[in-house]
């Protein structure tokens, strides 16, 4: 489903990634683990079509396609959904309108028909409940006084609806204490299927208890180090990444 | 020197050309009046960059353009003529190029109102309409309130008496008949009795995209205990140049509030004084400005706290594209003796190109030391982790950035209290996001 090859890119001049291979199969989750600055978030801000970041060389393909040229509103509508490691607040717009803005812009985009507000209620309230998320959040400012628990969770949310084919889940665990993290996952769990892939993005083994993965890379100074299958989070977790980079984690 | 086809000698021509058919040109007192005021005019000129006021709003544009003396001529029958409110909550007004017209009026006005056409009082010369209300006390730092004075040719005379409770609101149109080069110079007096509220909402509107001059002044008392929301829809084509000035007096235990939302004009410059004289008065200047091209908008607002336990909130938003230009600014005195004063002020302009410019001059003046006052002044891009955000769910740029900015500006229009009108606003705002072009340049 995703392919990246030979991935180069910078910021402002600065080269992060040097030359990432991930391939990710429909059904399979991944996980990306990494010390801080490793440019983990940068894969994920790439994959999206951040305009900050330019691709110097290689390129990511999507079922096929070639997408590293598409605008982030046109990745979003082939299925690619980033949950940001620090989800932004939008004062002013409720979460209903962003959801079924978002969710029309990506069936127009795909020459779907668009769902009325009548079906689009009746959808999202059936999610919530599936998800246990109170409807009152919907009501609210997108992120707004937030707290960090409920910013991930709304991300849940905006994925239950969004339905991608390929969910990006940077540092989904930060800030989230153990309960909360539990909710997450589950949440995450229950949106795993086989028609989906997710890579999960973290600095720290204790998420992927709760969403295991099929595989598991190590990312260190903009490359891909070592791949392994999910026991390979655990000896990070016991030897940390001092291995990779030659620089602490 | 070049001299421009506007400038102070053009209107001091105007003058001359139509002294003698203004309305009340039999009144001796009146044409005393306009005579000072027009050689105070002549001393002072059209203001400058170096008048205290208008350091920020350049009247160059306006210069260059020729305007014709104004017209006291019965105005033409138009046949649409835009509306805000429906017919069954609101009674229209309608002045065409600064005249009123009684034909295209609706008759009946609620109980408790009656309006007078200001050039029907001065021809008439019946009425108690005096030089104490047609003199302004800052008239030296006003030169075009002091034109207008020489000039002014129409306008209204709103009364509401005492105890009444308007249902419907008083739509006043000010609509620009297409008629190139005119101008006009209206002044308007609304008076609110004791223990009465009211809505009057003013909508500049056009036919055509000729440029006109627009120099409207009004006097406004809203009396003990009265409360009068004064909204303003200033949607003028592109060329008019719309100046007005705003004179308040809040009495006690009384509210003025206001909203202005100013989509037109090649040049939009709204001034609001307001005193608070009485104790327990009350005033709300809020308002939403949107520009594009070569706008230029400029809210210019004074509040005198003059006594103990008076309020003054004010919230202004703006948006800026093209080459737009904002002003904003917002002076707030604390008089001595004006304890317990509430004051909050704050402008927020977004800018959604970079040749897009505000200026913006909040001043504090505070000789009362048992004071809650607070003022902020932000300008800045659109949030672009925002938009990318949303970009990421899958709506467009446009999308996206008109989401935000609907956001940003809809958060001033809460202020709103009818919610009709409230809702009007938020049309206004979605319109104008939807047909002006709104990419970063
Ligand atoms: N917008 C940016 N501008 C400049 N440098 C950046 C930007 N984003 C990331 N970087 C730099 O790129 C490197 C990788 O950052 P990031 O991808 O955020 O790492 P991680 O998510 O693995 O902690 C860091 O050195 C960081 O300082
Ligand atoms: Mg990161």
């Amino acid at each position: 489903m995703l392919e990246i090859k030979n991935l180069h890119a910078e910021v402002d001049g600065k080269s992060i990634l040097q030359g990432i291979d991930l391939n990710i199969n429909k059904g399979e989750v991944h996980a990306i683990m990494g010390p801080n600055g490793s440019g983990k978030s940068t894969l994920a801000n790439v994959l999206a079509g951040r305009d900050d970041y330019e691709v110097t060389e290689g390129g990511i393909f999507f079922d096929g396609k070639d997408i590293s040229e598409l605008e982030p509103e046109e990745r979003a509508g082939e299925g690619i959904f980033l949950a940001f490691q620090y989800p932004v607040e939008i004062p002013g717009v409720t979460n209903t309108t962003f959801l079924k803005e978002a969710l029309n812009a990506q069936r127009r985009y795909r020459g779907e028909e668009e769902l009325d507000g009548m079906e689009f209620v009746k959808m999202i309230r059936g999610k919530t409940k599936e998800l246990g998320i109170k409807d009152d959040m919907l009501k609210r400012a997108v992120n707004v006084g937030f707290s960090g628990g409920e910013k991930k969770r709304n991300d849940i949310l905006q994925m239950a609806v969004l339905n991608p084919k390929l969910a990006v889940l940077d540092e989904t665990d930060s800030g989230l204490d153990i309960d909360a993290l539990k909710v997450v996952a589950e949440g995450v769990n229950k949106l795993r299927a086989e028609n989906n892939a997710i890579l999960v993005i973290t600095h720290y083994q204790r998420l992927l208890n709760y969403i295991v993965p099929d595989q598991v890379h190590v990312l260190a100074n903009g490359k891909i180090r070592r791949s392994g299958g999910k026991e390979l989070a655990l000896e990070l977790e016991e030897k940390g990444y001092a291995d990779y980079s030659g620089e602490a984690a | 020197m070049v001299t421009l086809p506007s400038d102070k000698e053009a209107f001091i021509a105007h003058y001359d050309q139509s002294k003698d058919r203004l309305p009340g040109n039999n009144l001796a007192w009146l044409n005393e009046i306009r005579a000072k005021n027009i050689a105070l005019f002549n001393d002072i000129g059209l203001p400058t960059a170096k008048t205290e006021l208008w350091k920020f709003t350049s009247l160059n544009p306006l210069k260059k353009q020729a305007f014709s003396a104004p017209e006291t001529s019965e105005p033409a029958a138009n046949d649409e003529l835009p509306r805000l409110m429906d017919s069954a909550s609101s009674v229209r007004l309608v002045f065409i190029d600064g005249n009123y017209s009684d034909a295209l009026s609706d008759s009946t006005l609620p109980t408790g109102v009656t309006m007078e056409s200001l050039a029907a009082v001065l021809d008439n010369g019946n009425s108690d309409l005096n030089q104490e209300r047609l003199s302004r006390p800052r008239a030296e730092e006003q030169p075009l309130v002091a034109l207008n004075t020489a000039l002014m040719a129409d306008g209204y005379i709103l009364s509401i008496s005492k105890d009444v409770s308007l249902e419907k609101t008083i739509e006043i149109l000010h609509l620009g008949s297409g008629k190139a080069e005119s101008t006009h110079h209206t002044r308007n007096i609304i008076s609110v009795g004791s223990s009465s509220k009211a809505t009057i909402i003013e909508h500049n509107a056009d036919h055509g995209e000729n440029a006109y001059f627009s120099n409207a002044a009004t006097d406004i008392s809203v009396n003990e205990n009265a409360t009068l929301h004064h909204y303003r829809v200033q949607a003028s084509n592109k060329s008019a140049f719309l100046v007005s000035s705003t004179e308040v007096e809040v009495g006690k235990g009384a509210t003025y509030d206001s909203f202005l939302l100013n989509t037109g004009a090649r040049l939009a410059r709204s001034e609001i004084n307001v005193s608070l004289a009485a104790e327990n008065s009350a005033c709300h200047l809020n308002g939403t400005y949107m520009g594009t091209d070569d706008q230029h908008c400029d809210i210019t607002t004074r509040v005198d706290h003059k006594t103990p336990h008076t309020t003054c909130d004010e919230v202004i938003k703006g948006v800026l594209a093209g080459r737009a230009r904002g002003v904003f600014q917002g002076k707030i005195i604390v008089h001595e003796q004006a304890q317990k004063t509430v004051g909050n002020q704050s402008h927020r302009a977004m800018l959604l190109s970079d040749r897009a410019e505000v200026d913006v001059k909040p001043e504090l003046e505070i000789f009362a030391d048992d004071v809650i006052c607070s003022h902020g002044c932000t300008s800045g891009q659109i949030d672009e982790d925002a938009l990318f955000y949303l970009r990421s769910r899958g709506l467009s740029q446009e999308q996206a950035q008109s989401l935000l900015v609907n956001a940003f500006l809809a958060d001033a229009v809460e202020a709103v209290q009818n919610e009709d009108l409230k809702d009007l606003f938020l049309v206004r705002i979605s319109d104008w996001l939807e047909n002006n072009p709104n990419k970063p340049a």
